[in-house]
């Protein structure tokens, strides 16, 4: 929907997912919303209070015919979702019956709501700011408790509450450092370099703390990938089958069985974990197979956790693939699996050692595992191991970030913040470090979706000590 | 109806000068009346002229082909560029000037111009036809009739001075209060404001223990403010001084609070926050154990000692008493005390870009009467109205000046759109787009639109002409001319103490070097116009163009919605989806342009859209919106 289609219509949906349910909402927004619910709706009355509940059947405009029991909820201007007048009618669910109150509700006079619209004219109306208009739609596209948990929190203004903060101490800098340009001559240093200085460094570091929060804050909105790699009939598609506990990957004993790569999801903690069964690591000439590898390397490069899966009774002949050094060694988790297969207790040392021997620092730096997939205490503990991961990887943090324009924009932010610290250790003369500040406040106003206006010049009225 | 002239402008100073002379070049009649003839651009506070911001809006006025530049060009006896050691940007001339043989220039040079007559009276009242605006009336009770009026009152209407608690009625030592003209605009329904403002003392240069002082001279190099001035200084140079206050002072003053009006209450108008009275700075800076002020002569051969940054309402006794606690003036004498001056302003939100009032058509205000301070803001807008005068007179497109053009166009924007509460000083930081408004760049931003308006005489047309000239091609030469890496090269570039070349490079990338500058150029052969006027801004272009074309980008975002021009007859109130309160201030302010009403306080983000789509709508009905073009 672009930008440019605010108009004054009223405008109305169906605001429950489509199908057979118990109820169906409708909602009615815009100046006429009233009006329009009663033709439809005409038990409701004229000078309805806000906020109240009302009973009756609706009807067909012609007032011929009945269409359902229903409630109508009245919400009042400046008290509504949207910031309009709205009018929520329940019907009973069923296609038919809502379609048909929808119709009747536009030949009263409404119009069909595009996507996003009433949350559109809640930010127009200034009942949110583009962040928390934002997080309506992740509230509603949440896939986990944890990701719902968040979507309420940026609702609720958590960062939005970050970024204003950010915005006032961007200001009090540039407001200090246009004083000590205006005022040079005047005797008068609103700030010294060592308290610019000390401020910028506290804030880039403040944001470099949320941009990191951006990998937790996708994780937590659409949940962690782990790639389940390694060479062909380790065992990872039983490893995969036996946590997901169903048989979304096809196990044979034919080594390149899985030619593509195939997701299954658990929720744990409240965190949707995605694993991605992939196809064996291994040189090959089958166009499809190749095909496959291709994938899987494409599916270690999105994952946020690598599960390399080894073949205990059979090391010396596993192929190393040079995708797997590529992943950072806190990403990756190694798997010796069929421990079935070697019953001598000694699978830990033959796992290290084999590794000393394929690699240059025997990935020492990643945590190993030995089981086996087909023991279900082995499948528990590993389990729980990732439960404890998913708890590390949630530490509370204060604002997080979700979405990607949202990491486009404080990136920008932070760029600037960083040259702008950079111009002022330099020395350089701070019309400069002014533009770079000044930059950055752009991109907070284009992240809340306001304008970037005088308001630095009207800090420097209020914060500048000079008047009051 | 005769009009004896085409234009009056009332009052002659800083303002009324440019507007007389910019409504004489476009060769209309023009009549400025004043009620002192002997102080034609007077200097009725500090003795200089530029400075941080200011310097800017001197520099544009004379692209604009005004005066003010040329005056103090020809006057200055001290010539300093502030800042200039940091970036372009934030570098101000200024001038300090001989006072008196400013106001001199300024008097010859109107008097000098054909089809101007000075008229000496005081104008008391407008003559009004309905909303137009056709003459004054004199204290005399004659009437000059006019097709358009200029009014520069400066700080004279219903102005009353304040030494102490004793007040007198009147702008200026020396000059009267102009009354009645802010009650009959007051009665025509315009919101007047009271304002305040101060000056120091002026001290008896022989009672100056001068050793004691340290001593400090102005630039070796002198670049004039004028295209039509040459590098050259006319005056002898003079040294100015500087001293501290300290605790004593501080205790003097603080006894005596209570006898300045400005903390007994006495003075009801609100002072300029940016140029504090010494009351004020101690009051305010508490912690800070003194202050500075610098002793700046008022003129070569005058006895007047301007206290820069001294300003005071206190009885003249207090002055005597805490100015003797300052090193130096431990026996100094006052030849005239500081005071304080309370005058009437129009809240200038009501008027428009070009500074004809909304409510009167004909009537243009500038300078103080529109909240400002400082001679150089009044000289820009006395500029800009009388130029808008003289083009309404004739009929042609006004002269309105963007905010990404000129720090006028900043200040007038300012002044239409927020309104002041307090006397608007100039400020860099006041300029959204500071690193294009230099005031190097100031022939490139703004002679287009001089000539454009035939406001530049063939004299400045020619100067303009030149400089643009060679500064063209200097930027060719820089781009095109390469060194090479030879032994001969290698050694030259040691001597001027940067690194050797690996491979041949231009003019302009050896130019980015932040240790090179266009005289490290010159002394390794290449042939550079060593006027300071053409090498300093190219090479200012050059090694500043990484940001130079950032600013660009964020001002042409800025100009698509500076480019959608709201009609003045917009009815706001059928505007659906604005608050009351926004359809109030958009219908009081009128906004020209998309961006503006964008910058009025209280107007929200949602009004601007509401506000593209009210006019795409009417556009379907009427045809196309109104965009600006320009040039």
């Amino acid at each position: 929907m672009g930008i440019l289609s605010r108009d004054e219509d009223t405008i109305c949906a169906i605001c429950t997912p489509p199908g057979v349910g118990g109820i169906a909402v409708l909602r009615i927004s815009g100046s006429q919303a009233l009006e329009v619910a009663r033709k439809v709706c005409p038990f409701i009355p004229t000078a309805a209070e806000t906020h109240r509940v009302f009973y009756g059947f609706a009807k067909t405009v012609d007032r011929n015919n009945e269409i359902d029991e229903v409630l109508a909820t009245y919400f009042a201007a400046n008290r509504s979702f949207t910031g309009e007048s709205t009018v929520e009618i329940s019907c009973h669910g069923g296609f038919v019956v809502s379609e048909q109150l929808l119709e009747e509700v536009r030949r009263a006079g409404a119009r069909l709501a595009e996507r996003g619209e009433f949350t559109y004219r809640a930010f127009m109306n200034q009942r949110l700011d583009l962040v928390q208009a934002e997080s309506v739609l992740n509230l509603i596209e949440a896939n986990s408790r944890r990701a719902s948990e968040l979507a309420l929190r940026h609702l609720k203004g958590d960062l939005s509450a970050y970024v204003n903060r950010l915005e006032d101490a961007i200001h009090w800098i540039l407001a200090h450092l246009e004083a000590n340009i205006d005022f040079a001559y005047e005797d008068i240093e609103a700030a010294s370099t060592a308290e610019l200085v000390s401020r910028l460094r506290s804030e880039v570091a403040s944001v470099d703390r949320v941009l990191e929060s951006y990998r937790q804050g996708r994780m937590l909105r659409d949940g962690i990938r782990i790639a389940i790699v390694g060479p062909p009939n380790a065992g990872k598609s039983s490893l995969m089958n036996a946590l997901v506990g169903e048989e979304r990957s096809i196990v044979t004993e034919i080594a390149g069985t899985t030619r593509d790569t195939i997701e299954g999801a658990l929720l744990v903690n409240g965190v949707k974990v995605t694993f991605v069964d992939t196809a064996g690591l291994r040189e090959t000439q089958d166009r499809v197979e190749q095909l496959g590898i291709s994938r899987t390397r494409a599916a270690i490069k999105d994952a946020d956790l690598v599960w390399w899966v080894v073949d205990l009774g059979d090391l010396e002949s596993s192929p190393v693939d040079a995708a797997v050094f590529e992943v950072g060694s806190e990403q990756l988790w190694v798997l010796g699996n069929k421990t079935d297969l070697v019953l001598d207790g000694s699978a830990e040392a033959r796992l290290g050692n084999w590794l000393e021997g394929v690699s240059e620092h025997g990935m020492r730096g990643s945590r190993r595992f030995c089981l086996s997939c087909l023991n279900p205490q082995s499948v528990a503990w590993l389990r729980s191991e990732l439960e404890e991961q998913v708890k590390l990887e949630f530490s509370e943090v204060s604002a997080v970030l979700t979405n990607s324009r949202h990491r486009e924009l404080f990136e920008v932010i932070k760029r600037s913040l960083d040259s702008g610290l950079e111009l002022v250790e330099r020395g350089e003369s701070a019309e400069f470090v002014a533009f770079e500040l000044r930059a950055a406040l752009m991109g907070v106003h284009e992240l809340l979706g306001r304008k970037f206006d005088d308001e630095v010049l009207d800090r420097v009225f209020k914060e500048f000590c000079l008047g009051k | 109806m005769n009009a004896d002239f085409d234009v009056i402008v009332v009052g002659a100073g800083h303002a009324g000068i440019e507007a007389a002379a910019a409504g004489h070049r476009l060769g209309l009649r023009v009549a400025v009346v004043t009620s002192n003839v002997d102080r034609i651009g007077y200097m009725s506070c500090n003795p200089s002229i530029g400075g941080l911001g200011k310097g800017h809006i001197v520099k544009e006025v004379d692209a604009l082909g005004g005066e003010m530049g040329r005056a103090a060009d020809e006057t200055c006896i001290q010539f300093k560029r502030l800042n200039a050691r940091k970036g372009p940007a934030v570098r101000g001339s200024r001038a300090q000037c001989d006072k008196f043989l400013y106001s001199d220039y300024m008097g010859r040079f109107l008097r000098g111009l054909e089809n101007i007559r000075i008229l000496e009276g005081e104008a008391v009242r407008l003559l009004l036809e309905g909303s137009f605006c056709r003459g004054v009336v004199l204290a005399d009770g004659s009437q000059v009739w006019s097709r358009a009026v200029v009014l520069t009152t400066g700080t004279f209407l219903s102005a009353v001075m304040h030494f102490g608690l004793r007040k007198v009625a009147g702008g200026r030592i020396g000059d009267s209060a102009s009354e009645g003209l802010s009650d009959q605009l007051r009665d025509r329904g315009f919101n007047i404001l009271r304002l305040k403002t101060g000056t120091p003392a002026r001290l008896r240069k022989g009672s100056i223990n001068w050793s004691a002082l340290v001593a400090q001279s102005g630039d070796e190099r002198f670049v004039p403010f004028s295209v039509r001035s040459e590098n050259v200084l006319k005056l002898p140079q003079i040294q100015c001084h500087l001293s501290y206050t300290n605790e004593r002072t501080h205790e003097v003053i603080r006894r005596n609070l209570h006898l300045s009006p400005m903390y007994c209450g006495v003075i009801e108008g609100i002072g300029p926050r940016y140029c504090p009275s010494i009351e004020d700075k101690i009051t305010r800076f508490a912690d800070k154990d003194r202050h500075q002020t610098f002793l700046e002569p008022e003129g070569l051969n005058s006895d007047l000692i301007y206290l820069q940054g001294m300003s005071t309402s206190l009885p003249e006794e207090v002055q005597y008493e805490f100015l003797r606690t300052i090193p130096g003036l431990e026996s100094v004498e006052i030849l005239q005390p500081g005071y304080a001056v309370e005058y009437d302003c129009v809240e200038p939100s009501q008027i428009r870009h070009s500074l004809e009032t909304r409510e009167i058509e004909g009537l243009f205000l500038a300078g103080q009467i529109n909240g400002t301070s400082g001679y150089e803001e009044a000289a820009g807008q006395g500029l800009v109205a009388g130029a808008n005068a003289g083009l309404k007179i004739l009929g042609k497109d006004e002269l309105i000046l963007g905010r990404d053009e000129s720090y006028i166009g900043v200040m007038i924007d300012d002044l239409v759109t927020k309104g002041t509460r307090e006397p608007y000083r100039m400020m860099t930081a006041r300029a959204g787009y500071r690193l294009h408004l230099r005031e190097d760049n100031v022939l490139e931003r703004l002679s287009d639109r001089g000539i454009g308006a035939g406001l530049v005489d063939g004299v400045g047309r020619e100067r303009v002409e030149h400089l643009l000239k060679s500064r063209r091609h200097l930027e060719e030469l820089l781009e095109a001319g390469r060194f090479v890496p030879d032994e001969e090269t290698q050694r030259a570039l040691l001597g001027i103490g940067t690194a050797v070349l690996g491979k041949p490079m231009s003019y302009a990338d050896l130019l980015r070097r932040p240790e090179l500058s266009c005289f490290d150029l010159m002394r390794l052969g290449v042939p550079i116009n060593e006027d300071e006027r053409v090498w300093e801004p190219v090479e200012i272009g050059v090694k500043y163009s990484g940001y130079i074309s950032r600013q660009r980008e964020v001002i042409f975002q800025a100009q698509k919605m500076e480019r959608v021009l709201l009609p003045d007859e917009l009815r706001y109130n059928e505007v659906s989806g604005l608050s009351s309160e926004e359809v109030e201030k958009l219908s009081r302010i009128r906004p020209r342009t998309l961006g503006q009403a964008g910058r009025i306080s209280g107007v929200n983000p949602s009004a601007i859209q509401a506000l593209v789509v009210y006019l795409k709508a009417a556009e379907r009905r009427r045809g196309p919106i109104y965009f600006e073009s320009r040039g």
